[in-house]
């Protein structure tokens, strides 16, 4: 035996006596990948340890070494019973009222992770008692219900140990190949988005009418033109009644594609303390949607004189 | 057939040619090596083949609202990539491991059409829930957040937190953290499903096979794979029911207790994760409880003893389960009890003849051959079945399935696969319809054990047909048969407006989110800060209740938020306390998508299932000529207008609002209009 091998071996026993205390070690060791930038590069690091070691501390501390899954079982029933530790750290958490952040789902897990590798512990420290070459020798009754089929799987321990190569190459390629679907998915032409136009008030929020003073008062908007093709525009405000009057010369724009205009509107001082209701709209001067029709965008707003009479009110 | 080769299809390990061959001749190594590399080489290629098919059938579905190349390009590249593997797993020659790692393999890229529909964000109505909730569990760092959407969900944390964990982790976005969940429960599920035939003492090549026909279930590819809870549960309940047979069948002091374990904290991760799927174990494990107790069936020694392992975990699972419903999620029960009363209902008046049955693919996007395959998938399950019954018999009778849990535990799982053929009858129902294709993902768990051991005694025959011409033919057939089943499956389940991409189409749950929508609410939430109670149609609360992190109205007959768009304009807004509910409770926006006004919705719904018809006798919106009347009525503003969307503020209370009906007495252009760039 060359020393390598005799190295391997040891680790190899020091690994199986003490293995719930490496793993924990493993997931202390978690707090490290937050030294890596956020994303891929940490998720690749700190998911599998997140979704093996809770898991494998559970079935350790649930079954005997000789009866834990072994296998794809095993590494199956680890990751989910991570996936559940996670839910119920987070169940932990908001029982003790303990906001949940990285920092206290980590101690959590943590916490959780220490407690079973404890009862691996004490597990294994009952099963001790029992240690000696009788019981080493002591084999599992087959159960009489095992179909042939069964009994005859545990007799292949060559497929358990393929099973771990195979299975890590069958999800490298499967990775690969959605990751190269994806891929070229994401670098193939696509259709260029329908794009959009639009007015909205800005400025102070709108809650009620607007109080117009005895100099007026500027009411602030914005136009986004959001298309792949410059247009034209005629803007416009008015005043809204039966009939309407125009409030103030319209102008015409051309706006760019993808473009942003901020407009005002100077209301000027009203006659007496009514509300009355103006409107600013935006019309294309040639159809740029072919959906839309017809091609005008407007918002609207009431405006007062608090200070005025509301004698002639209706 | 003899009932001896029925066992044997059943039990393949007593068969004369093991699942692992025996040692070969000294010259064939060579032209193994050379044979085993060509088809390495050849299932590479149509891997290959496959996912450029798929991703070739996505490109070209972005640019109509459906044609046919884009469903020939899409099965052909399923099958491509799916076919092969089932190929393989069936073959007699491949080993255990080769199985598990192309299950695995199948797996991951039977994620690949769900992966592709919307890598970077959610689509499907659900999803915006699940979005919404594991958002606001980040960003509050609190469980059990009210969710607008689906107010349901809150009470379910599972799949939220889980995910939140990840994010938290890794720092990816949500979506990337749900992705990689999701990715991983879909293989877990396909494995899972494997394992539990397993442990129900099938062979491992049976086993796979079963898994294999699992994947060509209605829910498979597109329902199970969305951010949604029941796609964390399904997998959750499928393990629980593994740890549940192993317990049962372990003998004492054998992990009986191990998985006993596992099967607690799986079912009580399902419990937390998801209701009705909570609902659909506990229904399994009383029927495992009730097969293991009766003595014709399990009756050996030791019966008593498995059968009380079998009710004692069905029992903690139901009192879990209970306290759960009792102090965490009491909605639960009012949330689940209308769906099965008015499917009944309904079912009732079609076959009284008083009902209409629902059309079946009414509406649909599916070419015809596409619809015609899903109705060969009962009948092929049909004809599976009955074989399974046969072998089932065949075995019984010749004392190769002797009584015992063994017995009884496929028994059950028998009994659980047969409901599937009553339920597709609920399908006619507009309410049992949805209850009844999310059924199937459950109840084929137990139809693929019976199905799967009749096909394994198919293929077997194919294979021992003396001529290679007719073999060939019939495998052939088999794999036909097999793509069929997998087109029907799948088209069973979601539209194809769910499934492809495509233009914006009104009204559809995954083709209704544009450009325009996410700017407009990433405006509203900029501009009015967010948590704002709103009014809006169904598929803009979905952006707008999601990523714009606001709070929808939900409408009902007790809050018809809906009048507001339907009445007449100068008519009065009924009911006279809407408005005044609507100002109680604080909603201030009004959204309008006023495409309403000419438009139907694909989805049937304009803002929720149970509406009341918004469609005129010509089939055209009664909104059409009633959405203007939101620019003059008095105590809305509109604040702002996009192509499609108008946003109103509503000024409370309504009756002390008014403007003047005339222009105030100023000289024209007397005010002032500027733009700056």
């Amino acid at each position: 035996m060359t020393r390598n091998h005799g190295f391997l071996r040891e680790a190899r026993l020091l690994w199986l006596a003490y293995w719930p205390f490496w793993t924990l070690v493993v997931f202390a060791g978690l707090a490290i990948t937050r030294l890596l930038p956020q994303g891929y590069a940490r998720a690749a690091v700190a998911v599998p340890i997140m979704l093996l070691v809770p898991g494998s501390l559970t079935l350790g501390a649930a079954f005997s070494h000789r009866h834990r899954p072994r296998a794809a079982t095993y590494l199956c029933y680890a990751m989910l019973l991570s996936a559940i530790w996670w839910v119920f750290a987070a169940l932990l958490l908001y029982a003790l009222n303990i906001e949940i952040t990285a920092d206290s789902t980590y101690l959590a897990l943590l916490a959780v992770s220490a407690v079973l590798a404890i009862v691996i512990g004490g597990r294994r420290l009952l099963g001790s008692q029992g240690r000696g070459r009788r019981v080493a020798l002591k084999t599992d009754v087959p159960a009489p219900d095992l179909s042939a089929a069964e009994a005859g799987s545990a007799k292949i321990p060559a497929a358990v140990r393929g099973s771990a190569y195979n299975g890590i190459a069958a999800v490298v390629a499967g990775a690969a190949l959605l990751a190269g679907g994806l891929y070229g998915y994401d670098h193939l032409p696509h259709p260029a988005p329908t794009g959009y136009t639009w007015i909205a008030w800005t400025g102070p929020r709108l809650a009620g009418a607007v109080a117009v003073g005895s100099a007026g008062t500027d009411l602030r908007f914005q136009i986004i033109h959001h298309r792949a093709d410059p247009a034209t525009f005629r803007l416009s405000a008015t005043w809204l009644g039966i009939p309407s009057r125009p409030l103030a010369k319209s102008l015409t724009l051309r706006i760019g594609p993808d473009r942003t205009f901020h407009g005002t509107l100077f209301i000027p001082p009203l006659p007496d303390g009514c509300t009355y209701r103006i409107a600013v709209t935006l019309t294309a001067a040639q159809q740029i949607s072919p959906t839309r029709q017809p091609q005008s965008w407007t918002i609207n707003a009431d405006v007062h004189d608090p200070g005025k009479s509301l004698k002639t009110c209706q | 057939m003899t009932a001896a080769s029925y066992h044997r299809q059943l039990d393949p390990a007593e068969q004369s040619l093991p699942d692992h061959p025996s040692h070969p001749p000294p010259s064939v190594p060579d032209h193994r090596g050379r044979r085993y590399l060509w088809g390495a080489v050849a299932f590479a290629v149509c891997e290959l083949a496959g996912m450029s098919a798929v991703v070739h059938s996505y490109i070209i579905a972005q640019t109509t609202l459906s044609n046919e190349p884009e469903f020939i390009w899409f099965w052909l590249g399923m099958c491509l990539l799916e076919l092969p593997i089932a190929g393989l797993v069936a073959r007699r020659s491949t080993s255990h491991a080769t199985r598990a790692a192309l299950l695995a393999f199948y797996g991951l890229i039977s994620y690949a059409p769900k992966l592709l529909r919307n890598p970077t964000s959610p689509i499907y109505h659900d999803e915006f829930a699940h979005w919404r909730e594991t958002y606001e569990i980040l960003a509050t760092g609190k469980l059990f957040q009210p969710n607008p959407i689906i107010p349901i969900i809150a009470r379910y944390p599972g799949l939220h937190a889980a995910t939140a964990a990840l994010v938290n982790a890794t720092g990816l976005t949500i979506w990337q953290a749900a992705t990689l969940l999701l990715i991983f429960l879909h293989v877990m599920l396909v494995l899972g499903i494997a394992t539990l035939a397993q442990s129900l003492g099938l062979s491992n090549r049976t086993a796979s096979v079963i898994a294999i026909l699992y994947c060509l279930n209605s829910s498979f590819m597109y329902f199970d794979t969305q951010y949604a809870y029941e796609s964390m549960a399904i997998t959750l309940v499928v393990w629980a029911l593994v740890g549940y047979v192993r317990a049962i069948r372990a003998q004492s002091g054998q992990g009986r207790t191990g998985w006993g374990v596992l099967t607690v904290v799986l079912g009580a991760g399902t419990v937390v994760t998801h209701h009705l799927s909570t609902l659909v174990l506990l229904l399994i494990m009383v029927l495992v409880s009730l097969a293991l107790s009766v003595p014709r069936l399990a009756g050996t020694d030791g019966w008593a003893r498995t059968a009380r392992t079998a009710w004692g975990l069905t029992l903690v699972t139901a009192l879990t389960a209970g306290a759960w419903v009792h102090f965490v999620a009491p909605s639960t029960l009012s949330y689940l009890s209308p769906f099965l009363g008015q499917a009944v209902s309904e079912l009732t008046k079609v076959l009284q003849g008083s009902g209409a049955a629902r059309q079946l693919f009414g509406a649909s996007l599916s070419p015809w051959w596409e619809q015609d395959s899903a109705f060969l998938v009962p009948v092929f399950a049909l004809a599976l079945a009955i074989g399974g019954l046969l072998l089932f018999r065949g075995l019984i009778r010749d004392g190769h399935l002797r009584r015992g849990p063994r017995r009884a535990l496929l028994l059950a799982f028998v009994v659980l696969g047969l409901v599937y053929f009553p339920s597709t009858i609920f399908i006619l129902s507009p309410s049992g319809a949805e209850g009844a294709r999310r059924s199937w993902a459950f109840t084929w768990i137990g139809l693929c054990v019976l199905t799967g051991i009749a096909a394994v005694w198919l293929i077997d025959w194919v294979g021992r047909r003396s001529q290679q011409w007719w073999r060939a033919g019939l495998r052939s057939g088999l794999l036909v048969a097999l793509a069929l089943a997998l087109v029907g499956g799948t088209a069973a389940g979601l539209d194809a407006s769910y499934r492809f991409p495509g233009p914006f189409l009104y009204g559809s749950d995954a083709r209704s989110i544009t450009p325009e929508l996410l700017a407009a609410s990433e405006w509203f939430s900029a501009r009015f800060g967010t948590g704002n109670n709103i009014i809006t149609d169904r598929n803009t609360a979905l952006v707008f209740g999601s990523f714009g992190l606001q709070n929808p109205a939900t409408p009902s007959a007790g809050f018809p938020v809906y009048n507001l768009y339907s009445a007449k304009p100068g008519a009065p807004i009924e009911p006279a306390v809407l408005l005044y509910e609507l100002s109680a409770s604080r909603y201030i926006y009004l959204i309008v998508d006023e495409r309403m006004a000419y438009e139907v919705p694909e989805t049937g719904v304009y803002f929720v299932p149970d509406e009341p018809n918004f469609l005129s006798k010509s089939g055209k919106p009664i909104f059409f000529g009633r959405l203007g009347k939101f620019n003059t009525i008095p105590w809305m503003i509109k604040v702002f207008q996009s192509d499609n969307y108008s946003i109103y503020r509503l000024t409370a209370p309504a009756s002390k609002i008014s403007y003047q009906s005339q222009a105030p007495k100023l000289p024209d252009d007397s005010g002032r209009l500027s733009v700056t760039r």
